[in-house]
C-alpha cells in the first residue's frame, strides 16, 4: 500500500503527498477546482483558454520560461482542462522538485501580473488551431461535442466541451481571463499532489515555504446545481460527412464519480464493449463482422451526472441497420440478464489491470490523488478504487445497465459522404 | 494577508547519476534468449516478445505477410479458439498487444506479477501453436483494408503515407505500409501466412524480456515452463536492408474543404547507429523539440499558426525520416511554410547556440528517470533496442556522447544530414485554397494528388 499524507496549509491548500522511492524523481500535479462547468454561456472555452494563459509567464517568471526551465533539468510537463476540474503538472529529476513547486507557486499566486493582451491574443489563436486539430479537421472529431449538446439541454453545464466555441474564445477579454483567475485560482480552490523520491516532511515543508505566502482569497462561487436523471427518451442525430465509414456513437448520463452506481456503470460499459472478449466485440467484430472497431468508456463526472459512450465503427458494407439492432439487442440483454459470474470475473479483472497501468507512474498517481482531494476533499479514496469495484456485484451491474438501454442514450450516427470535407 | 509573499527561486540540485537498468541474460536449450529486469516496487509486470522478423523479410509481392501473421497469432491455437483465447487473457486481467513495425514484431503482455505464471502460458501458445484459422484470417485482412481506408481520410496518417512513399525509392519496403497495400492485401492467403509461420518464428529469433518485481514469484521457472516446450528450429533468416532515399518533392494531397494544412516537410534520415546520432538529436531539439525551439517559437508562440510543430528524426532499423511535421490554420498555409523553410535555412546556415545545446543535451539526460519509472517502459526500450540491433546499454552509450556534443558538432552534424534540395513537403490540405498561397511562398513544382 503506498503512503498518504494529507496536510491542509492556512490558507486553505490542501497538500497530498506520497513517498516512492523507486526512481530518482518527483511528480506534482496541481488540481484546481475549475473546468468547463464553471463557465457562463458566452465564454464557452475560457477554463481551457486560461490553462494556456498560466504557461505565459507569472510575476517571476517570463514568458515562456516555465516550459524552458522545467524541460532544461529533464522534466516533462503539461496541463489538460476538463469538465470539473483543470490541471497542472510536472515530473522532475529529484534535484529539480522545488524549482517544480516554486514555478506552480508563483502562477497561483502572481498570474495576473504577466498577463498581457498580447499574450492572450497569440494563445487564442492556438487554442483556435487546437480546435481544427482535434476536432474539425478529424474525421468524426466533433462527436463529442454533438453527444453532451444532445444529451444535454442548454442550461445544463456540461452541454458543451471545454474546448469551447470559436465565437466565444473571439469573444473572451483580458478582463475575462483576470476575473477568471481571482474567482476560481487560488489556494482554498486547489489541492497540490507530490509523489515520489521526497519524504513527507521535505515535501510538506516545501510546499508550506513556496505556497504559504499565498493567501486564501475568496471562496469560489458554486456552479447550478446539475443533477439530472437519465435521458427520458434516445435523442438522436444522423450526420452525413466524408468520413471513412459509418459509425454509431451513443451516450448515456450516468451516476456521478464517487458513487457505486458509477463503479457499476463502469463494470457494465467494461462487459459490454471493454476488450476483445467484450459482448459488442465478439459480437461485431468477430462473429458477424459488422464492425472494424468497439469500444466504451465512463467519464467520471462530478457535476450532477457522469457519462458513458460507446463507440461503434462499421466495417465497409456492413449494414448500418442491421449493428444498429445488434447494439440495441445487447444493450437490453445486459439490462435485463446482467452478467454471468465469469464476464464479471473478467470486467474486474481488465478494470484492475487499467487501474494499475494508469497509476503505475508517478505522474498517474499524483493524478489520482489530486483527483480524489480536489473533488472529493480525500485522497486516501486512491487506495480503495480496485476494493470498491471488485464489491459491486452482478446484480448491481444489471440494474446500472438498466440505464445503459436504448431508449436512454443520445446516438450520433454517422453516414458516409462523398467530396468535400465541410 | 492579502499581499501576496513569493519565495526566492530555489537552486536546483545537479542530477544524480543514471544508468539503464541492468539485466539478467540467459538462453534455453532451445535457443530462446530470456533478458531479465529486476525492478522493485512495480505492480505490474511487463512481457515483450520481440521477432526478428523485418517487414523487408516479406515475400515478394505479399506485403504484410509478417505483419499480419503476427496479428493472427493470438486468433486461434491449437488450445483455443479467438474468442476464448481473448477470454482466457482477460480472465486474468493481462492486456495483450502485438505491434509490428519496419523493424519487427513485438507481443506485449502487461499482467500484475502474482498472475504472470498463468498468463505466460497464454504468448507461448500463440507464437507455439497458432492455427490461422481462415474466418479469423479473413477478417484481420478485411479490417487492414478497411484500416488503410480510414488512415487516407486522417490528414495526418495521409501525410506520412504520402511522405514515405516519396522519400524513399519504391524498391524500399519502407516506402509501403507495414501491413501492406490493397494490392498485396488482396493476394495474401491462409497457405502463405501459415508457411511464412513455419518458415521464421522458432526461438532461434526471438528474445523474450520481461521486466518487474518479481519478489515471491519463481520467474524463471514459468518461463521454463512455459517457453520450454517451443522446439527449436532452422529459420529462414531476412536480414535488415538499407532503404534508399530519394528526393521527395512537394506534394498537395487534395482533401477539399480542409479548415487546417497538415504538413510534413521530411528526407531519408538515419537511424541510432549512426555515429553522430546524438549531435543530430540535439540538433532537432533545438530545431523543433520543444514548445521554446525555434520552430515552435516563432510558429505557435509568436504568430499563433498552430497548436504544435514538432522537428525530429524518426529511426528505423535501418535509416529513418528527419520530418518537420505540423497542422496550421488553412488561412496561413503560405506564410507557415515559409516561415518554416526561413528557420531551417538559418540553423543550416548558422548553426545552433551554446544555449540551445545546454537545453538539449539537459534535457535528453536529465529526463531518463523520468522516462523509465516503470517495468513497461523498461521493456519496451529493451525489446525497441533488441529490434534495432542496439546494445543493452545503448542509452548509458548515448548519454556518454551526448556530454561530449558542443555547439558546433551538433550544427556541423546536423547541416550535413539534412539539406535543403533534399527536404521535400507534404501538405494535406484544401487544394484549390493553398496552391497559389504555396507558390507565393517560394515553393512551386507542385504535385497535387486526390486525399
Amino acid at each position: 500500500m503506498r503512503s498518504i499524507e494529507q496536510v491542509r496549509l492556512d490558507n486553505g491548500l490542501r497538500v497530498v503527498v506520497s513517498e516512492d522511492d523507486t526512481a530518482a524523481a518527483v511528480a506534482v500535479n496541481v488540481w484546481y477546482g475549475v473546468g468547463s462547468r464553471h463557465e457562463r454561456a458566452e465564454r464557452t472555452g475560457l477554463a481551457h483558454l486560461f490553462e494556456h494563459l498560466m504557461f505565459q509567464g507569472s510575476a517571476n517568471v517570463k514568458a515562456g520560461e516555465h516550459f524552458d526551465r522545467l524541460q532544461a533539468v529533464g522534466a516533462t510537463l503539461n496541463g489538460t482542462t476538463s469538465f470539473d476540474r483543470t490541471n497542472y503538472y510536472e515530473t522532475v529529476p529529484r534535484g529539480a522538485f522545488e524549482l517544480a513547486l516554486w514555478l506552480e507557486a508563483d502562477r497561483m499566486g502572481g498570474l495576473l501580473e504577466a498577463l498581457t493582451q498580447e499574450n492572450m491574443d497569440n494563445q487564442r489563436d492556438v487554442v483556435k488551431n487546437e480546435r481544427r486539430q482535434r476536432y474539425e479537421n478529424q474525421p468524426y472529431g466533433t462527436v463529442h461535442e454533438r453527444l453532451f449538446a444532445l444529451a444535454f439541454p442548454e442550461s445544463h453545464q456540461y452541454h458543451h466541451l471545454p474546448i469551447g466555441s470559436m465565437a466565444d474564445l473571439d469573444a473572451a477579454s483580458l478582463d475575462d481571463a483576470a476575473g477568471f483567475f481571482r474567482t476560481h485560482y487560488a489556494p482554498r480552490n486547489a489541492v497540490v499532489a507530490i509523489v515520489g523520491d521526497v519524504s513527507t516532511d521535505e515535501a510538506t515543508a516545501a510546499a508550506k515555504r513556496y505556497f504559504g505566502g499565498i493567501p486564501a482569497g475568496p471562496a469560489a462561487p458554486e456552479p447550478p446545481d446539475g443533477t439530472v436523471g437519465p435521458l427520458p427518451d434516445q435523442v438522436r442525430q444522423d450526420v452525413t460527412e466524408p468520413v471513412p465509414a459509418e459509425a454509431v456513437y451513443s451516450m448515456w448520463r450516468l451516476p456521478v464519480d464517487g458513487s457505486r452506481g458509477a463503479d457499476a456503470s463502469e463494470l457494465a460499459l467494461q462487459v459490454l464493449a471493454g476488450g476483445s472478449s467484450s459482448r459488442l466485440a465478439e459480437r461485431l467484430e468477430r462473429r458477424e463482422q459488422l464492425a472494424r472497431g468497439v469500444g466504451a468508456g465512463l467519464s467520471r463526472l462530478v457535476g450532477g451526472t457522469s457519462t458513458g459512450v460507446l463507440a461503434v465503427t462499421l466495417r465497409l458494407g456492413a449494414d448500418l441497420e442491421t449493428t444498429e439492432a445488434v447494439i440495441d439487442e445487447e444493450l437490453e440483454r445486459l439490462a435485463s440478464e446482467g452478467p454471468d459470474d465469469d464476464e464479471l470475473e473478467r470486467a474486474r479483472a481488465l478494470v484492475e489491470h487499467d487501474w494499475l497501468d494508469e497509476t503505475s507512474d508517478y505522474a498517474g498517481w499524483a493524478n489520482a490523488l489530486a483527483h480524489f482531494g480536489c473533488l472529493f476533499g480525500d485522497a486516501t479514496l486512491a487506495s480503495g478504487v480496485v476494493d470498491r469495484l471488485h464489491a459491486v456485484s452482478g446484480a448491481e451491474v444489471r440494474q446500472a445497465a438498466e440505464l445503459l438501454r436504448a431508449e436512454r442514450c443520445a446516438r450520433v450516427v454517422y453516414h458516409v459522404a462523398e467530396g468535400a470535407v465541410a | 494577508m492579502t499581499e501576496v509573499t513569493f519565495q526566492p527561486r530555489p537552486d536546483v540540485a545537479p542530477p544524480a547519476a543514471w544508468r539503464f537498468p541492468g539485466a539478467s541474460r540467459r538462453v534455453l536449450d532451445n535457443g530462446l534468449t530470456v533478458v531479465r529486469y529486476d525492478l522493485l516496487g512495480r505492480p505490474l509486470t511487463s512481457v515483450q516478445l520481440v521477432l526478428d522478423l523485418p517487414s523487408n523479410g516479406d515475400p515478394d509481392g505479399l506485403d504484410g505477410a509478417t505483419a499480419i501473421m503476427a496479428r493472427t497469432l493470438d486468433e486461434g491455437t491449437s488450445a483455443h479458439d479467438g474468442a476464448a483465447f481473448a477470454a482466457a487473457l482477460a480472465r486474468c486481467g493481462a492486456a495483450y498487444g502485438c505491434w509490428t513495425s519496419h523493424s519487427g514484431v513485438r507481443l506485449e503482455l502487461s499482467v500484475a506479477v502474482a498472475r504472470l505464471a498463468t498468463a505466460l502460458p497464454l504468448l507461448s501458445e500463440a507464437v507455439r501453436t497458432p492455427t490461422f484459422p481462415q474466418d479469423e484470417l479473413d477478417r484481420l485482412v478485411k479490417q487492414e483494408l478497411d484500416g488503410l481506408v480510414s488512415r487516407r481520410a486522417t490528414p495526418t496518417s495521409r501525410a506520412r503515407m504520402e511522405l514515405l512513399a516519396r522519400c524513399f525509392d519504391p524498391t524500399s519496403r519502407m516506402s509501403r505500409p507495414v501491413a501492406g497495400t490493397e494490392q498485396s492485401l488482396a493476394r495474401l492467403d491462409r497457405k502463405a501466412i501459415a508457411r511464412h509461420y513455419a518458415d521464421h518464428v522458432c526461438p532461434g529469433v526471438a528474445t523474450l524480456v520481461l521486466a518487474g518485481d518479481f519478489t515471491g514469484v519463481d520467474a524463471d521457472a514459468a518461463v521454463d515452463t512455459a517457453f520450454g516446450p517451443w522446439p527449436a528450429g532452422e529459420p529462414e533468416r531476412s536480414a535488415a536492408v538499407d532503404p534508399v532515399g530519394t528526393r521527395p518533392g512537394v506534394t498537395v494531397v487534395d482533401r477539399p474543404g480542409s479548415v487546417q494544412s497538415v504538413l510534413d516537410f521530411g528526407c531519408a534520415g538515419v537511424d541510432r547507429r549512426h555515429p553522430r546520432w546524438a549531435e543530430l538529436s540535439v540538433g532537432a531539439y533545438a530545431l523543433g523539440g520543444s514548445i521554446n525551439s525555434r520552430l515552435s517559437a516563432l510558429l505557435r508562440e509568436e504568430k499563433g499558426y498552430t497548436y504544435g510543430i514538432r522537428a525530429q528524426f524518426v529511426p528505423e532499423r535501418r535509416g529513418g525520416l528527419f520530418i518537420v511535421s505540423s497542422a496550421v490554420d488553412a488561412d496561413v498555409t503560405g506564410p507557415a511554410v515559409a516561415d518554416v523553410l526561413r528557420v531551417v535555412d538559418g540553423q543550416l546556415a548558422s548553426g545552433i547556440t551554446a544555449k540551445e545545446r545546454d537545453d538539449a543535451v539537459d534535457f535528453m539526460l536529465g529526463v531518463s528517470p523520468v522516462r523509465f519509472q516503470t517495468a513497461d517502459a523498461v521493456a519496451r526500450q529493451a525489446a525497441e533496442q533488441f529490434l534495432d540491433e542496439l546494445p543493452p546499454d545503448y542509452l548509458d552509450r548515448r548519454n556518454a556522447a551526448l556530454r561530449e556534443v558542443t555547439a558546433e558538432s551538433a550544427s556541423t552534424a546536423f547541416a550535413d544530414a539534412v539539406t535543403r534540395d533534399d527536404l521535400g513537403l507534404v501538405v494535406v490540405g484544401d487544394a484549390e485554397r493553398i496552391v497559389g498561397p504555396l507558390a507565393e511562398a517560394g515553393v512551386s513544382d507542385v504535385t497535387v494528388v486526390p486525399a
